[in-house]
Order: C-alpha cells, then sequence, then structure tokens
C-alpha cells in the first residue's frame, strides 16, 4: 500500500527541503570562505614573522650566541599563539636552536624537520597527526637584504647560506573560529527552519482543518446529521468544496426524507397488506365455518328427511297392517255370512252384508292405491316391460267387465285401429290404468249408457281412450282430477263412490311409462280420458307433443 | 279331515278362521299366543298350523322353525297376516312357512290354496 502523508507534513518536508538545503549551500560556501581567508591570514601572518626572524637572525648564526641573538626573536615570534615553534638550523643541518611549545613528541618531531632547500618554502606539513604550516627559509651570510631582493638573490646558488629558520604555525585556532562559525550558522538555520515550520504548520492548516471539518461533516452525515457546523474557508476552491457539500448534504437529506417516507409508506402497505391477509384468512376461516356449518345443517337435515321417509314408510307398513287385520274380519264375515254358512239371511240382512262387503273392500282398495301412491312419489315403483298384445289386453279387459257392466245395463265397445297391434311397456301398469278408467266410466255413466275403449297408434306414441257419456266435468275442474282426494262434488253419492286416488294414480302410472294423460270433458255429454304412451319407453312424451298430434276425433265414437 | 291349529291373537279373526275351516269340514283349534300354539303343537299331532306373524311373546317366525323343527318339516305352516308390504311374502317364506296369505283374505282362494296345500302341493 502507497504510504500516504498528511497534508502538513508533506508540505513540511517541501518546505524545509526548500529553505533549508540552499540556507546550508550558502552557510558552507560561506564558511568555507572564512575558512581560506582564515588560512591565508595565517600564512602572510607567518611569512612576516618568519620574514622578521631570518632578518634578524644573521648575528645569531654567525655568532652561534643563541641566547643573545635567537632566543628573543623566537620568544617573540612565539606571543603568537598560532605559533608553535621556531627551529633554526646550521647550513649542515644540526639544530642551532629549538625553542617551541605544546606536545613533547610533536616538538620533537618538529625539531626534526627537514627543510627542502635552501630556498624559501611554505606549505603544510603531517607532524606526528598533525597538520602544521611551516615556512622555511635560508639565512644568507653576505648581507641583510628585504625578502624581495632576499628572493631576487635566492636565485644566484653561489650564495653561501648560514642556515635554514623554520616557523611552524597551527590552524588549531583557525579551526575553532570555524567549528563556533559552523555552530553558529547551524543554530541560525535551525531557528529559521523552525520559523518555516511554523510558518508550514500555519499555512497547512489553512487547508487541512476546512479538509478535517469536511471529513468530519462526512462521518456525521453517515450519522444522519445533515447540517454538520462547517466554518467558511477563505480558499476560494476550498469554498466551493464546502458549499458543494452543504448542497450535497442537503440533498441528501431531501433523499434521505423521501426514503425514509417512501420506508414509511412500503411499511404501513406491508402492514396493511398482513391486516388484509389477517382479513382474508378470518374471513376464510369464517367462511369455511360458515360452510361447515352449513353443510352440517345440511346433513342434519339430510337425516331428518332420511328420518321422515323412514317414519313414512314405516306408518305406512303399519298403517296397512292395522287396517288390514279388522278388515279381514269385515270383509271375511261378510262373505262368509253372504254364503249362508253360518245360516240363511233375509234379503234384507243381505242387501246390508253385500254394502258392508264392498265398504270394506273400497277400504282395502283405497289402502292398496295409497300404498302404490307413496311408491310411485318415493320412487321406489318397480316396473316391469314386456310385449303387450292389444287385442289379448282387450278381450282381457271385457272379460273383467262384462260383469261390473251389466249391473248398470252398460255397453263397452272397443274400438283397435291398427291389426296386430304391440306395445312395449308395463303390461300391469297399463292395465291398472285402464281398469282405472273404465271404472270411473261404469261409476259416472248412467244405467245403460255406453263406454268405448279405443286404442290406435300414432307416429311416435300409442293412444288409448275410454269415453263415457256421463255427468261430464266441468272445464274449471279438468285439471283438478288428477290431484289426490279431488271429486267433483264435496257430496258424493253411493253410485260415484271413488277412493279420490283413482286418477291420480292413472296419471303417476301414466307418466312413470314415459307417457301422457288428458282430459276432455262436456258437461251433461261425457268425459274422455286419454292415454299416450310413447314407442319406445325411454323417450318419454311431453304434453306438447301429443296436444299437437290430437286432432280432436279421438277414438270417441 | 285335517287337524289345524290356529295361532291368531285377534278375537273376531279367530272366529273367522274357526268357522271358515269347520265350514270346510276341519278339526279347528284355536290359541292366543305363540307360546300357546307351541304348547299344543308340542301336545297334538296338527296337519297344519296357520299363524298370524305378529302375536304378543313367541313370534311367528320363531314358532314356525320350532314347528318344522319339531316335526322334521311334516307340520304345514300357513302364515295368515296382515304384513302386506313389499317384502314381506318373501319374508314370511323364507323363515320356513308353506304358504302365505296376506290379510284381507278371500274366502274362495282361501279354501283352494288350503286343500292344495293340505294335499301336500306347495303354495306358489
Amino acid at each position: 500500500m502507497k504510504m500516504r502523508h498528511s497534508y502538513f507534513r508533506s508540505m513540511l518536508v517541501r518546505l524545509l527541503l526548500l529553505a533549508g538545503i540552499p540556507s546550508l549551500v550558502f552557510s558552507t560556501l560561506f564558511i568555507l570562505d572564512e575558512y581560506r581567508s582564515g588560512e591565508v591570514h595565517l600564512e602572510q601572518m607567518s611569512r612576516q614573522i618568519h620574514a622578521n626572524i631570518v632578518q634578524s637572525s644573521k648575528e645569531g648564526f654567525l655568532t652561534e650566541r643563541v641566547r643573545t641573538y635567537l632566543a628573543p626573536l623566537a620568544e617573540s615570534a612565539l606571543l603568537n599563539p598560532e605559533m608553535q615553534g621556531v627551529l633554526f638550523k646550521r647550513s649542515d643541518g644540526s639544530v642551532l636552536l629549538w625553542q617551541g611549545r605544546g606536545d613533547r613528541a610533536v616538538q620533537d618531531e618538529m625539531k626534526a624537520f627537514r627543510p627542502p632547500g635552501h630556498e624559501l618554502v611554505q606549505g603544510k606539513a603531517d607532524i606526528a597527526g598533525r597538520t602544521l604550516f611551516f615556512v622555511s627559509g635560508p639565512v644568507m651570510a653576505w648581507r641583510m637584504k628585504g625578502a624581495a631582493e632576499l628572493f631576487g638573490l635566492e636565485k644566484k646558488r653561489s650564495d653561501v647560506a648560514l642556515g635554514t629558520v623554520t616557523l611552524f604555525a597551527t590552524p588549531d585556532g583557525l579551526m575553532r573560529a570555524l567549528r563556533a562559525r559552523i555552530l553558529q550558522s547551524l543554530a541560525v538555520i535551525l531557528v529559521f527552519l523552525l520559523a518555516v515550520s511554523v510558518v508550514a504548520y500555519f499555512m497547512a492548516r489553512r487547508i487541512t482543518r476546512p479538509v478535517e471539518e469536511l471529513i468530519e461533516g462526512f462521518r456525521r452525515l453517515e450519522k444522519g446529521d445533515y447540517s454538520p457546523d462547517l466554518s467558511d474557508p477563505s480558499q476560494y476552491e476550498l469554498a466551493l468544496l464546502v458549499d458543494q457539500f452543504k448542497q450535497t448534504a442537503s440533498r441528501l437529506e431531501a433523499l434521505m426524507r423521501e426514503k425514509d417516507s417512501y420506508s414509511q409508506q412500503l411499511l404501513a402497505t406491508a402492514q396493511e397488506l398482513a391486516d388484509l391477509n389477517e382479513t382474508l384468512e378470518q374471513k376464510i376461516v369464517e367462511r369455511t365455518q360458515s360452510l361447515e356449518n352449513a353443510n352440517e345443517m345440511l346433513e342434519l337435515s339430510n337425516r331428518r328427511i332420511q328420518e321422515a321417509d323412514r317414519l313414512k314408510s314405516e306408518f305406512l307398513a303399519n298403517m296397512s297392517h292395522e287396517l288390514r287385520t279388522p278388515l279381514n274380519a269385515v270383509i271375511g264375515f261378510s262373505e262368509l255370512l253372504l254364503e249362508k254358512i253360518p245360516g240363511p239371511v233375509t234379503p234384507d240382512q243381505e242387501q246390508c252384508l253385500q254394502d258392508i262387503l264392498s265398504a270394506g273392500q273400497h277400504l282395502l282398495m283405497l289402502i292398496n292405491e295409497i300404498l302404490d301412491l307413496s311408491k310411485v312419489e318415493a320412487g321406489k315403483m318397480p316396473l316391469s316391460y314386456s310385449i303387450l298384445d292389444v287385442g289379448s289386453l282387450a278381450a282381457e279387459i271385457q272379460t273383467l267387465f262384462k260383469p261390473i257392466l251389466e249391473k248398470k245395463d252398460q255397453e263397452l265397445l272397443v274400438d283397435i285401429r291398427q291389426a296386430r297391434h304391440k306395445v312395449y311397456t308395463d303390461p300391469h301398469k297399463l292395465k291398472q290404468v285402464l281398469i282405472n278408467l273404465l271404472s270411473n266410466a261404469h261409476k259416472f255413466s248412467p244405467v245403460g249408457s255406453r263406454i268405448w275403449l279405443g286404442i290406435d297408434r300414432r307416429p311416435g306414441h300409442h293412444v288409448f281412450s275410454v269415453t263415457d257419456e256421463g255427468v261430464g266435468i266441468p272445464e274449471e275442474k279438468q285439471k283438478l282430477v288428477f290431484e289426490a282426494f279431488r271429486q267433483l262434488d264435496g257430496t258424493t253419492s253411493r253410485s260415484q263412490e271413488g277412493t279420490g286416488l283413482g286418477l291420480t294414480l292413472c296419471q303417476r302410472f301414466t307418466e312413470l311409462l314415459g307417457g301422457v294423460i288428458t282430459l276432455r270433458s262436456t258437461v251433461g255429454r261425457g268425459s274422455t280420458f286419454t292415454v299416450y304412451l310413447p314407442e319406445e319407453p325411454e323417450k318419454a312424451l311431453a304434453p306438447s307433443d301429443v296436444l299437437v298430434a290430437d286432432d280432436g276425433k279421438g277414438a270417441c265414437g | 279331515m285335517a287337524k289345524v291349529l290356529v295361532v291368531e291373537d285377534n278375537q273376531a279373526n279367530q272366529r273367522l278362521m274357526s268357522m271358515l275351516l269347520n265350514s270346510m269340514g276341519h278339526e279347528v283349534v284355536c290359541a292366543t299366543t305363540g307360546e300357546e300354539g307351541w304348547n299344543q303343537v308340542q301336545a297334538v299331532d296338527y296337519d297344519l298350523v296357520l299363524m298370524d306373524m305378529y302375536l304378543p311373546g313367541l313370534d311367528g317366525f320363531e314358532l314356525c322353525k320350532r314347528i318344522k323343527a319339531a316335526s322334521g318339516g311334516r307340520t304345514r305352516v300357513v302364515a295368515v297376516t296382515a304384513l302386506a308390504m313389499p317384502g314381506d311374502r318373501k319374508k314370511v317364506m323364507e323363515s320356513g312357512c308353506d304358504g302365505y296369505f296376506s290379510k284381507p283374505i278371500s274366502l274362495s282362494d282361501f279354501r283352494s290354496r288350503v286343500q292344495d296345500i293340505l294335499q301336500g302341493h306347495s303354495d306358489e
């Protein structure tokens, strides 16, 4: 990862480099220059002192009165603290006088110094690890001249040299001054750099403070504080930045508020949805409950219906049983008495017995018809289909009715329109219907009247009609005759006795066989009951099928 | 002439049967309950037993079974009952009866069929 430094630090480093390097360079140059001039000064001074000593030392060499002539020269030279020693050597190289100071070992080395020749030499020498300046030159025998002249003479090697004088000087003072100057410079530079740092710090602060504030602002933004306290920076760019920040923050605040309100709405909607869901579930539960209740009610009522049905059947069975037991005695004894088995009966008694017998038989028929009707209505009436020959049916009926009709001097006229007419139906039921209709015709027709049984075949169905010359049925009551226990008059005369269930059963049986029964009648002239049966039992007829087909002629004579 | 036992709890019907059978020339004994009838059958050897099916105590169905079991099927048993609903005849015949008359009886029908049964013909 790349190292990142604070703005202050990088600015400080740059400023320090910018200010420090030139200062150091200039100081160094300045100090070096000063050192150079110090050296030059030391050299000049050394040369001056050396020249003075050489000029005044000829007497001493010549006389070798060292104490008198040479020692004072050396001592005076050594008054200068930079001077380390003065060495007087004879021309043969032996030491005439050594006058020096400082370390003994150094002095010994200086004493042993060998001047390079008979000319004036100036330089640096390494003496016992120390760098010393030296000036060395000959002392000429023939005369004492100035230094310049001395140089000119030196070209003449033939001149006699008395010996050499060597002067040692140390640069220590110079070095001390140098060191002091360096320290001084460094101190100044240091103070200067410190000042620069302070300035840099304050300059950096002007940049970093707003930036830090911005950073803090961002942090607070993150925590949801959208109006952090920001001071206006003086720098144009930073001011722009802060302004932009404030704008962005307020935009963000607006957005967040919007988001919050959306969230709020979303939560509310979710809550509503959950509530709705709950309500829905509640409703489903309620609805299921009510359905279950309804189901239970239905089952209950079903059970009740079944129970009622069972009770009805039971009731009918009981009724049948309880009525048959006394009827057995009534009918049985009537017959027995009529057969005169117990003994003779008078004609009046015989008539009474006959009435008892027919009343008993009437009751029996009533019971049977009630049972039949309830069977039909419960859908439990069994049907047994077979092919019925119309001719034999008519013959059977005629045989059956002959004795009955004779009692009223009535005549049954059978009119079979189609030869070899056969019907596929339940013969027993059809016979029951026709017998019932003929019985009615017999009952409701006057003595000596005629009754017709017409049998015909039309496309799709068979027609059986029973016509009488009886009292007839008023039109408004024609629809009621098929209803149970309906008779024309509330008062029934003996001759018009019926169970009141006969026609109802006729209609039910006809419908069971897929047919239709109709009635046409004129009061005072007679009635015609017509039974229409379908050719195919499964194709049940509708009233409209037969009303259109009936052309009004019927089998009525 | 046959020995006939009539088991019938209704007095009028008992008398009717009795008169009817007498007129046919049979010897008739009457019992009013199933138990009474059972005692009679055990005491006397009857040719024919006519019985109502709904009897107080021991009913006709059970009595018929006992009689048939005791006589080894020799004694004829005929039901004369007010049970006339669909299925009743089958129920009665299944209990072992040789004949079934539903009340009210028709005298001519009764006479001819009883004679048939006594002569060993089974009823229908």
